[in-house]
């Protein structure tokens, strides 16, 4: 009972997530001025609830906690070997592993920090173009952009995996027990990530689109 | 092929695709062009351009300045500015000035003081009767001394990108950077007195003293990371964690202004700033390959050595440049992607890498306020609710300053490093 | 687009090495390379020198080559180990080569062929050598004279930190302390480091015995290096046999070329080091060479490299 209550404030927090992100697209000027349309609420709230969008968008918010996690993780990782490296030195211990763990930790908050931002459209895009478009032409170059990204990575997923398989068993220069493998996979993860991402706001888009025409 | 690259950078650029992807999209077409060269060489670049101890810098720098704000360090900054500066006519704006300087004294980059900074002061200078454009101007520009004065992210990206000494590049940005900000505070004075803008009330001695020792430990992170790195004791990266974990344990433990549990917030918008950034840098470097494979910085070499002969010409060609490409790009990627062209054609004609470097950041400093892509700006202008068109304008005179300091800095460069070359002449 | 030979029988050749200063000997060498190539070819082969500019680290350049994104590159043994191939960093062992004469008899003859072969097998093709390229001699210099091996005591020394390299320096008394190469001007300029070690060519272009910590150059010779210039192996088998006759013949002139702008340079910059006020002595070596026996047999061991090893060690005797 207790977590039904908890998965329908879930809903409905998600619904207004999406309304917020989305509003741009879906509403026309006077809409935004202040006068938005019942129906479109209701129309999305249909289409989600129809459509069996709650188990994506729960994965999507899953995937995104364990990136940003992992990216934060890391982030400290390398902040506390740089500290180790300091303190080491001036205590003349040699220790060389600190350089190579905090660069290849660096690249891992990197690229998880990078894919949790394309999930949140934060990635910096010049919007004067798209904001001159009317709802539905606006809503379609939305979706372009998804698919262009979407492609993009797709390229970069593939060629990606060729450089880890090349370059598997390269080792760490400092610990010749690590391999480059662990380094390169972030690449992958990275590209598949985003196209997961991508293919959400795709498909969101493409319902809200469907939406708009139903209720012109 | 190369007109063909640069059409579909504009066309997706405007069609709203990220810049990020934009710049890693052409890399990746680009690529496919070339014959012999396999495309697996873009997303190994992503990684490679990422794999250097330099830039781990940028989070650390940022996450110091995240803690600061969140540590109210900027506010007890802000108390002192105006103890010194606010009883001047315009008092608040000039305020805003010196505690930019300060901050940038701490922090490597500027967007974090537009936001810390920004977001107490723009409130307090409209209640005060000034004008939401001047409130908005001065809080951008001012903060553009963040990567003038130093630390700073994009002279640490320089030096790794040139081997041109750190220690030099960051006691060469002190002048620079005082001068504009004294600059802007003259001009704030002219515009005060004519529109008649208020002061703050004279701050008693004992009251000022009080507050000075209260910022002191703050404002000795300056001393500690630029004194660290000039001394060798430790590398620009070692500071920036240096200067994160002092700030963190100086409002953990001395203001007792952070908690536990404000961190993971913290760490969060540490990691969303810079991974944008650095992605951006990733894929910059992937197209930077691209460059190198059609040996573009031969090619600039000879069309500069050939066309303009002249050192003054080819300094003039390097501002503009930088200005337009300022205008939609960071100074990371965009330095990632040029630096490396023109600095044989620089290092020919006889200019020192330091003293480009001076020129190239001040010059992409500018474009932290310039539109459609000027972070400080669309920082100032949302939080003062102000079109970004407006804002610009206000913009103007403070960049005609900088301008001014540029050309001086560019053409006489001893202004710059006249005093550091006195007080370490090992680092040039 | 890794494609091989065109349909017109044309090919292009990417070659690339990490220094991007244009008087380097390794720019002599691809140059010559290219000279050679592009003349015995009537232009059927093109080649393009990259100096630095796709890649200043060389474990860029040997990741480049594998992928095919270089075809000709030019790299040293520690970065080679990182691929897995533990042999090559026998020839960086300290005093494995006792001299120039010993180095070249050694990377010309049977050890040069052997090492070829267990490059290109344990690469499955990857890499094949073309010819060995040397990075000059690395000498001592630091904050005093060395006298006796004895005088290294307590001296924190620039070089590696892990590996064969760092035990002997360990074992012959210093302390070996890692500063990257960008920052060691300044390291010994300020007493961070009392001493390090590198070629002539090297160090004196850094102006590093223009320091306190690096005016006393002891000529301790513990490294004639190696460098490998490597071609992918698999490209190579796709050229044409005129093109791979071709392509040995100039990176034989390339091997001669780079060897001796490094000879004549080791010779200017040890004038100019002079000239410019550092002082250069000569030491007794012998203590040196005792130290690094063991180690040097130690490390033979874990490469799996013992015969080698051998056939070095005899190809010394020889010369005596
Ligand atoms: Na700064
Ligand atoms: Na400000």
């Amino acid at each position: 009972m207790k977590l039904q209550k908890k998965w329908k404030q879930w809903i409905y927090c998600r619904i207004l997530e999406i309304w917020q992100k989305n509003k741009n697209n879906i509403l026309d000027r006077t809409a935004e001025d202040g006068f938005i349309h019942a129906c479109h609420l209701n129309g999305i709230f249909q289409a989600l609830r129809k459509e069996e969008v709650l188990p994506v968008k729960r994965f999507i918010g899953i995937l995104e906690k364990i990136q940003l996690t992992l990216g934060v993780l890391f982030l400290v990782v390398f902040f506390t070997v740089i500290i180790i490296q300091i303190i080491t030195r001036y205590l003349g211990i040699a220790v060389i592993w600190t350089e190579e763990v905090a660069n290849y930790s660096f690249i891992w908050a990197i690229f998880m920090g990078a894919a949790v931002m394309v999930n949140r459209r934060e990635h910096f895009n010049f919007d004067l173009f798209q904001r001159k478009l009317q709802n539905k032409k606006k809503a379609s170059l939305t979706i372009f952009n998804d698919s262009v990204l979407i492609l993009f990575n797709i390229f970069i997923f593939l060629y990606g995996m060729q450089v880890v398989t090349e370059f598997w068993n390269y080792t760490w220069a400092s610990i010749p027990e690590m391999k480059m493998g662990y380094v390169w996979i972030s690449i992958p993860i990275m590209a598949g990530s985003m196209i997961i991402y991508s293919l959400s706001h795709l498909m969101e888009n493409i319902k809200l689109l469907k939406v708009r025409e139903v209720n012109e | 092929m190369g007109l063909l690259l640069i059409g579909l950078f504009i066309v997706l650029m405007l069609i709203g695709v990220p810049i990020a992807f934009v710049i890693g999209i052409v890399a990746l077409i680009g690529i496919f062009s070339i014959p012999y060269t396999p495309e697996a060489t873009v997303p190994m670049s992503f990684v490679n351009g990422l794999d250097s101890f330099v830039l781990l810098a940028v989070p650390l720098f940022i996450l110091a300045a995240n803690l600061m704000n969140s540590g109210k360090i900027s506010v007890k900054l802000i108390d002192l500015a105006m103890a010194i500066v606010g009883p001047i006519r315009g008092g608040l704006a000039h305020t805003n000035v010196l505690v930019s300087m300060m901050f940038a004294g701490v922090s490597g980059a500027s967007q974090a003081d537009t936001a810390g900074v920004g977001k107490i002061l723009i409130p307090n200078m409209v209640k005060q009767g000034y004008d939401k454009e001047t409130a908005v101007g001065v809080t951008a520009a001012s903060s553009t001394v963040g990567v003038v004065i130093p630390p700073s992210i994009p002279m640490i990206i320089f030096a790794g990108l040139t081997n041109a000494s750190i220690g030099a590049l960051f006691l060469g940005g002190i002048v620079p950077g005082i001068l504009i900000g004294l600059g802007m505070m003259i001009f704030i004075y002219i515009l005060a007195v004519k529109r008649n803008y208020p002061r703050t009330a004279r701050t008693e001695f004992s009251k000022f003293l009080k507050l000075l020792m209260e910022t002191i430990p703050a404002l000795l992170t300056v001393v500690i990371i630029i004194g660290g790195i000039i001394s060798g004791f430790f590398t620009a990266t070692e500071a920036a964690a240096v200067a994160s974990l002092y700030t963190l344990l100086i409002s953990m433990f001395y203001y007792k202004t952070l908690k536990l549990e404000d961190l993971p917030k913290i760490l969060v918008d540490t990691l969303a700033l810079s991974s944008l950034s650095l992605f951006a840098l990733a894929a910059a470097s992937a197209l930077g390959e691209l460059m190198s494979y059609y040996q573009l910085g031969a090619m600039a070499q000879e069309f500069f050595t050939n066309n303009v002969g002249a050192e003054w010409l080819f300094i003039l060609i390097i501002i503009a440049f930088f200005l337009f490409v300022g205008t939609f790009m960071d100074a990371i990627p965009a330095m990632i992607l040029f630096v490396p062209i023109i600095l044989p054609t620089a290092l020919e004609f006889g200019i020192e890498p330091v003293h480009l470097g001076l020129i190239v950041v001040i010059t992409l400093a500018i474009g932290l306020v310039t539109p459609p892509y000027g972070l400080c700006l669309l920082l100032a202008a949302k939080i003062g609710n102000l079109s970004i068109e407006r804002s610009f304008v206000t913009v103007i005179p403070y960049i005609a300053i900088i301008l001014i300091v540029l050309l001086f800095i560019a053409f006489f460069p001893d202004i710059a490093f006249y005093l550091p070359k006195m007080i370490n002449p090992s680092l040039f | 687009n890794d494609g091989t030979e065109g349909e017109d029988g044309k090919i292009k050749i990417v070659a690339a090495h990490n220094q991007t200063s244009p008087d380097s000997p390794y720019q002599a060498g691809l140059l010559k390379f290219k000279e050679v190539a592009e003349e015995e070819s009537n232009g059927s082969i093109e080649v393009e020198v990259h100096a630095g500019t796709i890649g200043t680290e060389e474990s860029q350049l040997v990741e480049k080559l594998q992928l095919k994104a270089a075809d000709v590159v030019v790299v040293s043994p520690g970065f080679m180990t990182q691929t897995g191939i533990k042999e090559v960093d026998l020839f960086s062992i300290p005093y494995i080569f006792t001299s120039y004469e010993h180095w070249e008899s050694a990377v010309d003859g049977e050890v040069g062929e052997k090492m070829a072969d267990i490059i290109n097998e344990k690469s499955d093709n990857s890499f094949k050598l073309l010819g060995y390229w040397t990075a000059g001699v690395r000498h001592y210099y630091g904050k005093k004279p060395l006298e006796s091996i004895d005088d290294l005591k307590g001296m924190s020394l620039r070089t590696q930190t892990s590996g064969v390299i760092a035990d002997f320096w360990k074992t012959a008394g210093a302390i070996p302390s890692s500063i990257s190469w960008g920052e060691l001007y300044q390291g010994l300029q300020q007493d961070v480091v009392d001493s390090s070690e590198n070629a002539y060519p090297f160090f004196v272009q850094q102006n590093h015995h223009t320091t306190p910590n690096g005016k006393y150059i002891t000529e301790t010779a513990h490294d004639y290096t190696t460098r490998f210039l490597l071609i992918n192996g698999e490209k190579f088998d796709s050229y044409s046999k005129e093109h791979q006759e071709i392509i040995l013949k100039a990176a034989e002139e390339s091997v001669k070329a780079e060897r001796e702008a490094n000879n004549s340079q080791e010779v200017e910059y040890k004038e100019k080091a002079i000239e410019d006020g550092a002082e250069v002595n000569q030491i007794d070596r012998e203590p040196f060479i005792e130290i690094a026996k063991p180690i040097q047999d130690e490390a033979a061991k874990e490469m799996e490299a013992v015969d080698l090893l051998q056939d070095i060690r005899d190809l010394a005797e020889e010369q005596k």
